[in-house]
């Protein structure tokens, strides 16, 4: 099993490279490596968490009628008192650096106490109303505690699902794709709305960066605003009347989040410019040429596609040989 | 044979192994200076996210060229088109030997995408001048395993091994899913079966000292297609395909215990496997091809009250994992439930990942192809 990794090694020590010591500890290591199940007993763990509380939810839904309402809410407040009782009793002290928790199960159990957080107060929403018609506040109200939490325990996974509820609060919905796609999003206060919210979360980051409070949440913080401001002004010039109004909007975030990425060297960062700059400009440039065709060469389709084709050939290499530079603008070492 | 500098893969993985050594404490810091010293590669390294970037980016470009020529040699006829997509086949190839010799490319996701694009465009372009042949969906599979192949061997690539054995498959169907049905998964099986014991039997070969990956993937890929041969949900959808009848109810496939036996039984026998030789690769197979064995037979035997069997299946194991975690809590038999300390064979595990997404992919698609849902340039296009 280790054949050629010794056969390395060897090859090593007979050019006196490893001293004849290293190679016997090397092949001692042979016999004692422990083969760890860690990654398979957890996925088996998550699995089976996973069924039975889908089993269970199907149980309780379906016989609702029998169990009553009230039953059902005061057994998942009781199990997420439970969850978050055991994450208060076995949390790390508070500290503005990054905290790991001790075990991987506490990030499980905060997990869920949230999750059930969530679902709690949802089912109250619809069973109840205890918000009344104000919707903003059922999404809203959740979303708070779970910020605090993020913080207190110090976990970007809460924290995701805190900024996620937050901005559902104000009529946001999140995945860039489906806000590209959804025709609510075609709205022109609808994308302002996601600009501003964007801007703040972008600034609220860089503060408490700078402040140096948990400085590892500005990543999740800014990919958050930086993917929703993008999208935002994508499907701001995508749509009909106020498709310029929106390009130098566009340069602008592109701008900011090019900097970042230089200032942090992240190449994601540096990637998702590219992708939605290209994507904006792209759409733009084959916006002004099919209009040119067929004001001027009067429906002349053939040198429309041959235009756009070498239009998209010309600058895909061009975005390549910027993006093989990555290193250099960058400044990485190896 | 290999078109990458051989020092330099060398380099890299000699590298990779000083790490490991340096991690478990088994070498001192300045003798792993010096090796990394004396092995240094000539390649430019790419981080993963880049190399996404790039490879989407070289896609559109090639693409882009490929609409051009294919404008530029006519419009609409079958053999025009063919020509132009053969033409860019070829430039994108010598490109990819002209990126990988003068700048010493290596895995960056523009050589990656040149490689499948090439081959892609070369498979269509077959498909559009082959069109006449009466043979031609045959034909198409044996050429295209025969280049995926030559694309393999020469660098290495992870989906061109999987898609020559695919295609390997394909033709072996082709050709005998007329002779006798019956036969047809005892002879995958077997194939299988002598694909895996060839690929463990060479892959410390130093001759496969730049393939080892690719037969890793070979032998995850025999593994799987083992399984799928003899699996019972397999075998009834491509019966009731090839004969183009449905089963009516009561009526079962012939053997149909057998089959049942062995969805059953498989499994488990490449985690006991798996756990005895401590093969990662054959552990997480088996652990895999657990999850379609229960769908499997959850297809076929439903109780009617999912959510208890959901909840059942949960708590079972959610305890077996805990008491497993416990009594581990202390290394038994060479077994631990700490994490990998020494990330020997995290290899096998991004493999495997890699490939989860389609874990159905080599028998049901062949199966699907003789429903008819098969299109002209298929075989090209879908890479």
């Amino acid at each position: 099993m280790y054949g050629s990794e010794l056969q390395s090694a060897e090859k090593l020590a007979a050019q006196g490279l490893l001293s004849p010591s290293e190679l016997g500890s090397i092949k001692d290591s042979f016999k004692n490596r422990l083969f760890s199940l860690h990654w398979e007993l957890r996925s088996i763990l998550f699995l089976g968490i996973s069924l039975f509380t889908t089993g269970i939810s199907m149980l309780v839904y379906k016989n609702s009628d029998s169990i009553g309402h009230g039953a059902i809410i005061a057994f998942i407040a009781m199990i997420c008192t439970g969850c978050f009782y055991y994450c208060f009793k076995n949390r790390q002290p508070y500290s503005n650096e990054e905290v790991k928790s001790k075990t991987s199960f506490f990030d499980y159990v905060l997990l869920l106490a949230c999750i059930l957080l969530v679902t709690l107060l949802g089912y109250l929403q619809y069973q109840y109303t205890i918000f009344g018609d104000r919707y903003n506040l059922a999404t809203l109200a959740p979303a708070l505690p779970l910020l605090l939490f993020a913080y207190f325990f110090d976990n970007r996974a809460v924290l995701s699902l805190g900024i996620t509820g937050l901005a559902a609060s104000i009529g946001l919905t999140i995945t860039p794709l489906e806000m590209l796609n959804s025709s609510n999003f075609s709205s022109f206060s609808l994308i302002l709305t996601a600009l501003v919210f964007s801007l703040v979360t972008w600034i609220t980051a860089h503060i408490l960066a700078g402040k140096n409070v948990k400085k590892h949440f500005s990543f999740t913080y800014s990919n958050f605003a930086a993917n929703m401001a993008l999208a935002a002004t994508l499907a701001g010039l995508f749509s009909d009347n106020f498709k310029f109004f929106f390009l130098p909007l566009l340069l602008f975030f592109s701008w900011i989040v090019y900097r970042y990425s230089i200032r942090e060297k992240s190449i994601y960062f540096l990637l998702i410019t590219c992708l939605y700059g290209y994507i904006g400009l792209s759409y733009l440039f084959f916006y002004l040429l099919f209009h040119t065709f067929e004001e001027t060469f009067n429906h002349s389709e053939i040198l429309f596609i041959y235009s756009a084709l070498a239009y998209l050939a010309a600058t895909c290499v061009l975005v390549i040989r910027f993006f093989r530079n990555y290193r250099k603008i960058l400044n990485l070492s190896e | 044979m290999v078109a990458y500098d051989k020092k330099s893969i060398e380099a890299l993985q000699i590298n990779k192994l000083v790490r490991r050594w340096f991690a478990l404490g088994l070498i001192e810091e300045s003798t792993k200076n010096n090796l990394k010293a004396s092995c240094i590669s000539k390649f430019k390294t790419t981080r993963p996210i880049a190399k996404v970037g790039l490879f989407i980016f070289t896609l559109i470009a090639s693409l882009a060229v490929t609409g051009f020529s294919m404008l530029l040699t006519s419009i609409g006829r079958d053999s025009g088109l063919g020509f132009a997509c053969l033409i860019v086949s070829v430039i994108s190839i010598l490109l990819n030997e002209n990126l990988i010799k003068h700048k010493h490319y290596y895995r960056s996701g523009i050589d990656n995408a040149l490689t499948y694009f090439s081959a892609a465009t070369f498979l269509t372009s077959l498909a559009f001048l082959m069109t006449d042949h009466p043979d031609h969906t045959l034909l198409l599979y044996f050429i295209a395993c025969l280049l995926f192949t030559a694309l393999c061997i020469r660098y290495c690539d992870l989906i061109c091994t999987a898609a020559a054995f695919y295609c390997l498959l394909a033709v072996f169907y082709y050709l005998l899913h007329n002779l006798s049905l019956a036969l047809l998964p005892f002879f995958f099986m077997l194939f299988a079966a002598l694909v895996y014991f060839l690929c463990s039997r060479f892959i410390e070969k130093p001759i496969f000292r730049f393939h080892k990956n690719n037969l890793h993937t070979l032998r995850l890929l025999s593994l799987l297609s083992f399984y799928l041969a003899g699996n019972y949900f397999v075998i009834r959808e491509a019966t009731e395909n090839i004969l183009n009848f449905q089963l009516k109810k009561g009526d079962d496939i012939p053997m149909a215990l057998f089959f049942y036996l062995f969805t059953a039984m498989v499994p488990l026998l490449y985690i006991y496997w798996g756990l005895q030789q401590k093969d990662r690769l054959i552990l997480l197979t088996g652990l895999g091809i657990t999850i379609l064995s229960a769908l499997t037979f959850k297809n076929y035997f439903s109780l009617g009250q999912p959510e208890i069997l959901l909840s059942a299946v949960g708590a079972l194991l959610i305890l077996l994992a805990y008491f497993t975690i416990r009594y581990l809590s202390s290394p038994k038999h060479g077994f631990t439930a700490q994490p990998d300390k020494n990330h020997s064979d995290l290899e096998a595990l991004v493999l495997v990942q890699s490939f989860a997404g389609k874990p159905a992919a080599p028998k049901q698609n062949a199966v699907q192809m003789g429903g008819g849902d098969f299109g002209g340039g298929g075989a090209g296009s879908g890479f």
